[in-house]
Protein backbone atom coordinates (compact mmCIF):
# COMPACT_ATOMS: atom_id res chain seq x y z
CA UNK A 1 0.00 0.00 0.00
CA UNK A 2 1.43 3.41 -0.93
CA UNK A 3 1.87 6.13 1.69
CA UNK A 4 -0.18 9.31 1.72
CA UNK A 5 1.84 12.52 1.84
CA UNK A 6 1.13 13.01 5.56
CA UNK A 7 2.85 9.72 6.34
CA UNK A 8 6.21 10.79 4.92
CA UNK A 9 8.90 11.90 7.31
CA UNK A 10 10.63 15.26 7.17
CA UNK A 11 13.52 14.18 4.98
CA UNK A 12 11.20 12.64 2.38
CA UNK A 13 9.09 15.79 2.37
CA UNK A 14 12.19 17.96 2.00
CA UNK A 15 13.30 15.94 -1.04
CA UNK A 16 9.81 16.31 -2.55
CA UNK A 17 9.92 20.08 -1.87
CA UNK A 18 13.30 20.28 -3.57
CA UNK A 19 11.70 18.64 -6.60
CA UNK A 20 9.08 21.38 -6.59
CA UNK A 21 6.12 19.72 -4.82
CA UNK A 22 3.88 22.33 -3.24
CA UNK A 23 1.86 19.58 -1.58
CA UNK A 24 4.98 18.48 0.28
CA UNK A 25 5.62 22.09 1.29
CA UNK A 26 2.07 22.32 2.64
CA UNK A 27 2.61 19.16 4.62
CA UNK A 28 5.90 20.39 6.09
CA UNK A 29 4.31 23.71 7.04
CA UNK A 30 1.30 22.07 8.70
CA UNK A 31 3.55 19.66 10.55
CA UNK A 32 5.82 22.33 12.00
CA UNK A 33 3.68 25.47 12.15
CA UNK A 34 2.70 25.10 15.81
CA UNK A 35 6.20 24.35 17.03
CA UNK A 36 7.62 27.31 15.08
CA UNK A 37 4.96 29.66 16.47
CA UNK A 38 5.56 28.33 20.00
CA UNK A 39 9.30 28.71 19.66
CA UNK A 40 8.94 32.30 18.48
CA UNK A 41 6.61 33.06 21.38
CA UNK A 42 9.04 31.44 23.81
CA UNK A 43 11.94 33.47 22.42
CA UNK A 44 9.98 36.73 22.35
CA UNK A 45 7.02 36.58 24.73
CA UNK A 46 6.40 40.33 24.44
CA UNK A 47 6.01 40.46 20.67
CA UNK A 48 2.45 40.44 19.42
CA UNK A 49 3.19 39.42 15.83
CA UNK A 50 4.55 35.91 16.27
CA UNK A 51 2.07 34.57 13.73
CA UNK A 52 3.40 36.92 11.02
CA UNK A 53 6.93 36.01 11.98
CA UNK A 54 6.09 32.31 11.67
CA UNK A 55 4.99 33.03 8.11
CA UNK A 56 8.29 34.77 7.49
CA UNK A 57 10.09 31.66 8.80
CA UNK A 58 8.33 29.46 6.25
CA UNK A 59 8.99 31.94 3.44
CA UNK A 60 12.69 31.61 4.33
CA UNK A 61 12.25 27.82 4.34
CA UNK A 62 10.63 27.96 0.90
CA UNK A 63 13.37 30.13 -0.51
CA UNK A 64 16.19 28.15 1.01
CA UNK A 65 15.05 24.54 0.97
CA UNK A 66 16.96 23.82 -2.24
CA UNK A 67 20.20 24.65 -0.50
CA UNK A 68 19.61 22.15 2.32
CA UNK A 69 22.11 19.45 1.45
CA UNK A 70 21.20 16.94 4.13
CA UNK A 71 17.39 16.62 4.35
CA UNK A 72 17.78 14.70 7.62
CA UNK A 73 18.91 17.88 9.32
CA UNK A 74 15.68 19.71 8.46
CA UNK A 75 14.57 20.14 12.07
CA UNK A 76 17.78 21.76 13.25
CA UNK A 77 17.94 23.85 10.06
CA UNK A 78 14.40 25.06 10.79
CA UNK A 79 15.35 25.95 14.38
CA UNK A 80 18.33 27.83 13.02
CA UNK A 81 16.04 29.85 10.72
CA UNK A 82 13.77 30.71 13.68
CA UNK A 83 16.68 31.76 15.88
CA UNK A 84 18.26 33.82 13.07
CA UNK A 85 14.95 35.53 12.38
CA UNK A 86 14.58 36.28 16.10
CA UNK A 87 18.03 37.92 16.18
CA UNK A 88 17.33 39.81 12.91
CA UNK A 89 14.13 41.16 14.43
CA UNK A 90 15.90 42.09 17.67
CA UNK A 91 18.34 44.17 15.67
CA UNK A 92 15.55 45.72 13.58
CA UNK A 93 13.17 46.64 16.40
CA UNK A 94 13.85 49.70 18.52
CA UNK A 95 15.08 48.84 21.96
CA UNK A 96 13.04 50.13 24.87
CA UNK A 97 15.86 52.11 26.38
CA UNK A 98 16.75 53.32 28.93
CA UNK A 99 14.83 50.71 30.97
CA UNK A 100 17.00 47.86 32.15
CA UNK A 101 15.85 44.51 33.40
CA UNK A 102 16.56 43.98 37.06
CA UNK A 103 17.73 40.53 36.06
CA UNK A 104 20.09 41.70 33.34
CA UNK A 105 23.58 40.40 34.06
CA UNK A 106 25.90 42.81 35.80
CA UNK A 107 29.12 43.02 33.86
CA UNK A 108 32.31 42.61 35.82
CA UNK A 109 35.84 43.23 34.56
CA UNK A 110 36.00 39.60 33.49
CA UNK A 111 32.67 39.57 31.60
CA UNK A 112 29.26 38.47 32.88
CA UNK A 113 28.91 37.80 36.59
CA UNK A 114 26.25 36.14 38.69
CA UNK A 115 25.51 39.29 40.67
CA UNK A 116 21.88 40.40 40.56
CA UNK A 117 20.24 43.69 41.43
CA UNK A 118 18.32 43.40 44.68
CA UNK A 119 15.13 45.45 44.47
CA UNK A 120 12.31 44.89 46.99
CA UNK A 121 9.05 43.67 45.46
CA UNK A 122 6.15 45.82 46.71
CA UNK A 123 3.49 43.55 45.19
CA UNK A 124 1.59 40.86 47.03
CA UNK A 125 3.49 37.91 48.45
CA UNK A 126 3.28 34.80 46.28
CA UNK A 127 1.32 32.91 48.93
CA UNK A 128 -1.34 35.61 48.81
CA UNK A 129 -1.98 35.12 45.14
CA UNK A 130 -3.88 32.38 43.45
CA UNK A 131 -1.11 30.10 42.22
CA UNK A 132 -2.62 28.83 39.02
CA UNK A 133 -3.79 32.16 37.65
CA UNK A 134 -0.55 33.89 38.49
CA UNK A 135 1.93 31.32 37.28
CA UNK A 136 1.66 31.93 33.57
CA UNK A 137 2.06 35.66 34.16
CA UNK A 138 5.01 35.18 36.50
CA UNK A 139 6.76 32.74 34.17
CA UNK A 140 6.21 34.95 31.14
CA UNK A 141 7.63 37.90 33.07
CA UNK A 142 10.57 35.88 34.34
CA UNK A 143 11.37 34.66 30.85
CA UNK A 144 11.01 38.07 29.25
CA UNK A 145 13.41 39.48 31.84
CA UNK A 146 16.11 36.95 31.02
CA UNK A 147 18.79 38.30 28.67
CA UNK A 148 17.94 37.12 25.12
CA UNK A 149 20.96 34.84 24.84
CA UNK A 150 20.08 33.05 28.09
CA UNK A 151 16.42 32.80 27.07
CA UNK A 152 17.28 31.38 23.65
CA UNK A 153 19.51 28.72 25.18
CA UNK A 154 17.05 27.63 27.88
CA UNK A 155 14.11 27.56 25.45
CA UNK A 156 15.98 25.40 22.95
CA UNK A 157 17.09 23.04 25.71
CA UNK A 158 14.02 22.79 27.92
CA UNK A 159 11.13 23.38 25.59
CA UNK A 160 12.47 22.23 22.24
CA UNK A 161 14.49 19.37 23.71
CA UNK A 162 17.65 20.08 21.71
CA UNK A 163 21.01 18.68 22.80
CA UNK A 164 23.79 21.06 23.81
CA UNK A 165 25.54 20.34 20.51
CA UNK A 166 22.40 21.12 18.49
CA UNK A 167 21.93 24.37 20.41
CA UNK A 168 25.55 25.37 19.78
CA UNK A 169 24.97 24.74 16.07
CA UNK A 170 21.64 26.59 16.02
CA UNK A 171 22.92 29.73 17.70
CA UNK A 172 26.43 29.55 16.30
CA UNK A 173 28.48 29.52 19.49
CA UNK A 174 30.80 27.27 21.50
CA UNK A 175 29.49 24.31 23.48
CA UNK A 176 30.93 25.76 26.71
CA UNK A 177 29.08 29.02 26.15
CA UNK A 178 25.82 27.14 25.65
CA UNK A 179 26.31 25.20 28.88
CA UNK A 180 27.15 28.33 30.80
CA UNK A 181 24.13 30.24 29.45
CA UNK A 182 21.79 27.38 30.31
CA UNK A 183 23.20 27.06 33.82
CA UNK A 184 22.82 30.78 34.42
CA UNK A 185 19.30 30.86 33.03
CA UNK A 186 18.36 27.90 35.22
CA UNK A 187 19.78 29.60 38.29
CA UNK A 188 17.95 32.81 37.51
CA UNK A 189 14.63 31.04 36.97
CA UNK A 190 15.02 28.91 40.08
CA UNK A 191 15.57 32.05 42.07
CA UNK A 192 12.56 33.91 40.62
CA UNK A 193 10.22 30.94 40.75
CA UNK A 194 11.45 29.63 44.08
CA UNK A 195 8.37 30.75 46.11
CA UNK A 196 6.08 28.96 43.67
CA UNK A 197 8.21 25.84 43.62
CA UNK A 198 8.16 25.71 47.43
CA UNK A 199 4.41 26.11 47.38
CA UNK A 200 4.00 23.26 44.87
CA UNK A 201 6.27 21.12 47.00
CA UNK A 202 4.26 21.88 50.15
CA UNK A 203 1.06 21.01 48.32
CA UNK A 204 2.54 17.69 47.18
CA UNK A 205 3.64 16.90 50.75
CA UNK A 206 0.15 17.70 52.11
CA UNK A 207 -1.44 15.49 49.43
CA UNK A 208 0.94 12.66 50.25
CA UNK A 209 0.20 12.90 53.96
CA UNK A 210 -3.51 12.74 53.25
CA UNK B 1 14.73 19.68 48.26
CA UNK B 2 17.99 19.65 46.27
CA UNK B 3 18.82 21.77 43.22
CA UNK B 4 17.96 19.01 40.76
CA UNK B 5 14.44 18.60 42.19
CA UNK B 6 14.02 22.35 42.11
CA UNK B 7 15.09 22.48 38.52
CA UNK B 8 12.74 19.68 37.54
CA UNK B 9 9.95 21.83 38.94
CA UNK B 10 11.14 24.86 36.94
CA UNK B 11 11.25 22.72 33.83
CA UNK B 12 7.76 21.40 34.55
CA UNK B 13 6.40 24.91 35.12
CA UNK B 14 7.91 26.13 31.85
CA UNK B 15 6.38 23.29 29.88
CA UNK B 16 2.96 23.79 31.46
CA UNK B 17 2.65 27.54 31.53
CA UNK B 18 5.05 29.05 29.00
CA UNK B 19 3.20 28.70 25.73
CA UNK B 20 1.18 30.94 23.41
CA UNK B 21 -2.44 31.48 24.42
CA UNK B 22 -3.96 31.65 20.96
CA UNK B 23 -3.10 29.13 18.32
CA UNK B 24 -3.96 29.73 14.68
CA UNK B 25 -5.40 26.73 12.83
CA UNK B 26 -3.12 24.83 10.44
CA UNK B 27 -5.39 25.37 7.44
CA UNK B 28 -5.83 29.07 8.09
CA UNK B 29 -2.05 29.47 8.48
CA UNK B 30 -1.33 27.57 5.25
CA UNK B 31 -3.96 29.50 3.25
CA UNK B 32 -2.39 32.79 4.23
CA UNK B 33 1.16 31.55 3.66
CA UNK B 34 0.28 29.97 0.34
CA UNK B 35 -0.95 33.34 -0.96
CA UNK B 36 2.32 34.95 0.12
CA UNK B 37 4.38 32.21 -1.55
CA UNK B 38 2.40 32.55 -4.77
CA UNK B 39 3.00 36.27 -4.80
CA UNK B 40 6.75 35.87 -4.36
CA UNK B 41 7.49 34.72 -7.90
CA UNK B 42 4.71 35.25 -10.39
CA UNK B 43 4.13 32.31 -12.68
CA UNK B 44 3.88 34.49 -15.83
CA UNK B 45 7.57 35.34 -15.56
CA UNK B 46 9.01 31.87 -14.83
CA UNK B 47 11.30 30.38 -17.45
CA UNK B 48 10.24 27.12 -19.07
CA UNK B 49 13.56 25.61 -18.05
CA UNK B 50 13.31 23.30 -15.06
CA UNK B 51 17.00 22.57 -14.55
CA UNK B 52 20.32 24.25 -15.14
CA UNK B 53 23.33 23.12 -17.21
CA UNK B 54 24.55 20.96 -14.34
CA UNK B 55 21.14 19.27 -14.44
CA UNK B 56 20.21 20.34 -10.93
CA UNK B 57 16.63 21.46 -10.46
CA UNK B 58 16.08 25.21 -10.49
CA UNK B 59 14.24 26.83 -7.60
CA UNK B 60 11.18 28.92 -8.33
CA UNK B 61 13.21 31.99 -7.43
CA UNK B 62 15.93 31.04 -9.92
CA UNK B 63 13.32 30.30 -12.63
CA UNK B 64 11.80 33.73 -11.97
CA UNK B 65 15.04 35.67 -12.44
CA UNK B 66 16.09 33.60 -15.45
CA UNK B 67 12.63 34.26 -16.93
CA UNK B 68 13.02 38.00 -16.44
CA UNK B 69 16.48 37.91 -17.97
CA UNK B 70 15.26 35.93 -20.99
CA UNK B 71 12.52 38.54 -21.49
CA UNK B 72 15.04 41.33 -21.21
CA UNK B 73 17.34 39.67 -23.75
CA UNK B 74 14.44 38.98 -26.15
CA UNK B 75 14.94 35.26 -25.83
CA UNK B 76 11.27 34.35 -25.36
CA UNK B 77 8.70 33.50 -28.00
CA UNK B 78 6.38 36.31 -29.09
CA UNK B 79 3.29 34.94 -27.32
CA UNK B 80 5.12 34.61 -24.03
CA UNK B 81 6.73 38.00 -24.60
CA UNK B 82 3.29 39.57 -24.88
CA UNK B 83 2.03 37.75 -21.78
CA UNK B 84 5.00 38.99 -19.76
CA UNK B 85 4.62 42.55 -21.08
CA UNK B 86 0.92 42.51 -20.08
CA UNK B 87 1.85 41.19 -16.66
CA UNK B 88 4.58 43.81 -16.16
CA UNK B 89 2.11 46.55 -17.01
CA UNK B 90 -0.23 45.30 -14.28
CA UNK B 91 2.20 44.10 -11.60
CA UNK B 92 4.12 46.74 -9.70
CA UNK B 93 6.32 44.21 -7.87
CA UNK B 94 7.50 42.45 -11.03
CA UNK B 95 8.03 45.79 -12.75
CA UNK B 96 10.27 46.81 -9.88
CA UNK B 97 12.25 43.58 -10.25
CA UNK B 98 12.45 44.09 -14.01
CA UNK B 99 13.79 47.63 -13.58
CA UNK B 100 16.31 46.44 -11.00
CA UNK B 101 17.58 43.83 -13.44
CA UNK B 102 17.67 46.37 -16.25
CA UNK B 103 19.71 48.79 -14.11
CA UNK B 104 22.08 46.01 -13.15
CA UNK B 105 22.54 45.14 -16.82
CA UNK B 106 23.21 48.75 -17.75
CA UNK B 107 25.97 48.92 -15.15
CA UNK B 108 27.47 45.65 -16.38
CA UNK B 109 27.49 46.90 -19.98
CA UNK B 110 29.87 49.70 -19.08
CA UNK B 111 33.49 49.05 -18.36
CA UNK B 112 35.22 51.11 -15.75
CA UNK B 113 38.75 52.32 -15.73
CA UNK B 114 40.11 53.74 -12.48
CA UNK B 115 43.17 55.94 -12.56
CA UNK B 116 45.70 56.36 -9.75
CA UNK B 117 44.35 59.87 -9.19
CA UNK B 118 41.00 58.31 -8.23
CA UNK B 119 39.29 59.40 -11.45
CA UNK B 120 36.94 56.88 -13.07
CA UNK B 121 36.47 56.66 -16.83
CA UNK B 122 33.30 55.08 -18.22
CA UNK B 123 33.76 53.51 -21.63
Amino acid sequence: MSKTITQYDDSELVIACQAGSKEAMECLVKKHQRSVTSLLYQLAPDWSDTSDLSQEVFIRVYRGIHSLRNPKTFRSWLNQIVVNLFYDELRRRPRRLPTISIDAPIESDHGESDLVREIPDPSMKPDEISLASELDHVIKKAMSQLPEQFRTAIVLRELQGLSYEEIAESIGCELGTVKSRIARARGRLQEILSPYIDKRQEKRTVNLNG
Amino acid sequence: MDDNDKYEDVSDLLKKFYKPKNEISNNEFWDELSKKLDSLFHKEILTDKLSNEQESILTEEERYWIGLEEYLNNQVQSLKHKAITDHLLKCKECRKNYNALLDKKKVLNYSFKTYSTGAILLT
